[in-house]
This record gives C-alpha cells, structure tokens and sequence, in this order.
C-alpha cells in the first residue's frame, strides 16, 4: 500500500516533470535555476545548445533546434524549481498541456495552475534528453520528442522515481518561441 | 486488486487506441474543413503545394483509419500509417521507434486489450506555414473487454504529428495518456 501511494506520487510527478520536456540531459542540480535560462533567451546564442549557428533566422532569433533545446532547459530548470509561473511562461497563450492523470489544460492560465498541482513536490533531480527536433520548412513551427528520468521525495518524506518519454511541439511567433503543445508519460505501467 | 488490474488493463488499452488517434470523432470524414493555420498552410510557399488543406485531410483520414484498425486489432494496417522512423510513445512502455516496433507495441496492445468502440474527436489541427509538418490535439474515449473476460474503458488525450514525406502524409510522432489518475 505504502507503495502504491508512492508511486502514484511518482507518477504524478513525473507526469509534471515531462511536461514541458522538450529538455534536455542534465542532472546537475537545480542550481541555476532561473536566471541561467534568462539569459539565454533573448540573446539566442543557445550557449548549451548543439545546434549549428542560426542559418535560418537572422538577428536574435533561434533557430527551430536551439529553441527546442533553449525551451527544454529553461523547463526543466522551473520544474526543478517548483515555479508554476515560469513553467506556463513558456506556453503559448492558446497552448495545450496534456498532463496524465488529469484532463487538458487549455491556455496559459490552466497550464500554470496544472503545474501548480502538479509541482507540489518538485523533483530534486531531472534529466531530459531530447531525441532531436524536427522543423517545418517554413521555420515557425517544431516538434521534439525524448526521454526523461527524475527523483525526488514526497511532502511525507517518501522517496519516488519515474521515467518516461514526452512530445512537446513550439511555434515560432513574432520572433519568440513558445511551446504549443506537450505531453508526457510514464514507462512505468499503472502502480498497483 | 481486480481494480489495480483492470486498471492496468485499461491503461495498456487506453495507450494503444489513442495511439494513431490524430483522428477524430469517428463518423465524419476526413474533410471537414478546419480552422487553424490550414489555411495558411494552404498557401504555395517554396515547397509546399496547398498542403494545409491536404495535411488536415491527411491526418483526418489518418486518424479514422487508425480508428477502424484498432477497432479490428489490426496492428500491421495502423503501423503502415506511420513513417518509417517514427516514434510511438505509449503509456507505460518505453519509446517504440520506428514502424516495426511501433507494429510490435500495437500488437501487444490490441491483444491485450481489445476495443470495442473507439472514438477519438480532434480538438485542433494545426500546420505548419510550410504545409509539411502539422500536428492533432484531441480526447479520446474507449472500451472494451479483456481476453480475461474483464470491462475497460479509458478516456484521455492526444498529440500527434504528422509530416509529409515523398508527397505522403505519414504520422511521425504519436502518444496519448489517460485522464485518470493512476489506480490505487
């Protein structure tokens, strides 16, 4: 019993954790939350970022690849956190958030208040590693899919893993990139 | 304990009929026109021959044929509607990457948890300016009976992507999960 309670927990948290996924590996502590992510932001030069330099958008703007890869990080440092506010930052306004376990957020109001929920308990480590973004031709539009793994412990003092995959899409509007669609699941079959 | 199974049960279930699912309430064909950037998409650019409107079309069609093969448990017919290196993210199995093992994964599911009735009602398809990429978001619902002789039934979500390959509309990424929360 104790265990089911567990891993529903893990489960429910994992399912916050992918989320937004769209990450990438790292394990590092939550450290830098925040800030590191803003600072990559704006000026685009997706410092932890793989991808080539920006062949497609000019000036400040990321590319499909960096944004998925900026968005992901940025993600997985606000989930870490337990910042709801920040999490729904990086959603569309129209976006959709389709958590396990509970029905479709629809926009940014409903997705901050999912990971509100979701987030009671934030993982204390978080990897995500993406399996590669795919871009439209025209640029404005991607989609990344990957893996994640987390841990952390209940407000009771439990401990939880879980790990799973998660599919996240962003759109490219008006020079800023934004998560449009994400969801996450486990690998885990249901707890008993 | 009968309901942690059933739950499980319906949970593989639920992960494998939402699967394709870029579908959409079953009954209506595949053009109804849509809103969204289909419109958009429509448009010449470079590449793109009016794919906003055959990408809605595409994925539609996709979605009810993904329906139907469900429906029958017929793993093959809904894996030949994803590309070949195509990934599956069912709810509690690992990634099935390409359409070998997206068949596998869908084989398994159907068999162990055979649908009934399947309805998956698309909320919104949206492509890309390009017309080449486009992605579903919808619900789904479902039940059916277990080989054991035990009664499922889920509802849930799903995200679906679809791309244009070789002048094919071809699923390429493709998961779902249940609305309920996990069983005790």
């Amino acid at each position: 019993m104790r265990h089911s309670i567990g891993l529903t927990a893990a489960a429910i948290l994992v399912l916050a954790l992918a989320a937004g996924c769209q990450t990438r590996e790292t394990d590092e502590a939550a450290a830098g939350t925040g800030d590191a992510a803003g600072a990559l932001e704006e000026g685009g030069d997706a410092a932890a970022v793989a991808t080539g330099d920006g062949a497609a958008g000019g000036a400040s703007a990321l590319d499909g690849e960096e944004a998925m890869a900026d968005l992901n990080e940025r993600w997985r440092q606000a989930a870490l956190a337990g910042d709801a506010a920040a999490l729904a930052s990086l959603y569309a306004e129209d976006a959709v958030l389709l958590p396990p376990g509970m029905p479709t957020a629809e926009g940014r109001g409903a997705i901050q208040s999912a990971f509100a929920t979701i987030f009671q308990s934030p993982p204390s480590s978080l990897t995500i590693t993406s399996g590669g973004a795919t871009v439209s031709e025209s640029g404005e539009l991607a989609f990344d899919h990957g893996t994640y793994s987390m841990s952390g412990t209940t407000a009771s003092g439990e401990a939880w893993q879980d790990s799973g995959k998660f599919l996240g899409v962003a759109r490219n509007s008006g020079g800023e990139w934004k998560y449009v669609a994400d969801t996450w699941n486990s690998d885990a079959a249901p707890a008993m | 304990m009968s309901g942690s199974l059933r739950w499980l049960v319906t949970t593989v279930l639920t992960v494998a009929v939402v699967n394709g699912c870029q579908t959409r309430e079953a009954g209506e064909d595949a053009d109804a026109p849509t809103d969204t950037s289909s419109a958009a998409g429509g448009m010449d650019e470079g590449g793109g021959e009016a794919a906003g409107p055959d990408a809605r079309a595409a994925l539609l069609e996709s979605a009810d044929r993904w329906e139907k093969g469900a429906l029958a448990g017929d793993a093959a017919a809904v894996a030949s509607l994803y590309s070949e290196d195509a990934v599956l993210l069912a709810p509690g199995v690992p990634t099935a990457k390409g359409r070998a093992q997206i068949e596998s994964a869908l084989a398994a599911m159907f068999e162990s948890a055979p649908a009934t009735s399947v309805s998956i009602d698309s909320d919104a398809i949206t492509v890309s300016e390009s017309g080449d990429l486009a992605y579903d978001v919808g619900t789904y619902t479902m039940a059916g009976t277990t080989p054991a002789g035990e009664e499922w039934q889920d509802r849930g979500k799903y995200l679906s992507v679809g791309r244009r390959v070789g002048g094919e509309w071809k699923l390429v990424a493709d998961t779902w999960n249940s609305d309920a929360p996990p069983a005790m």
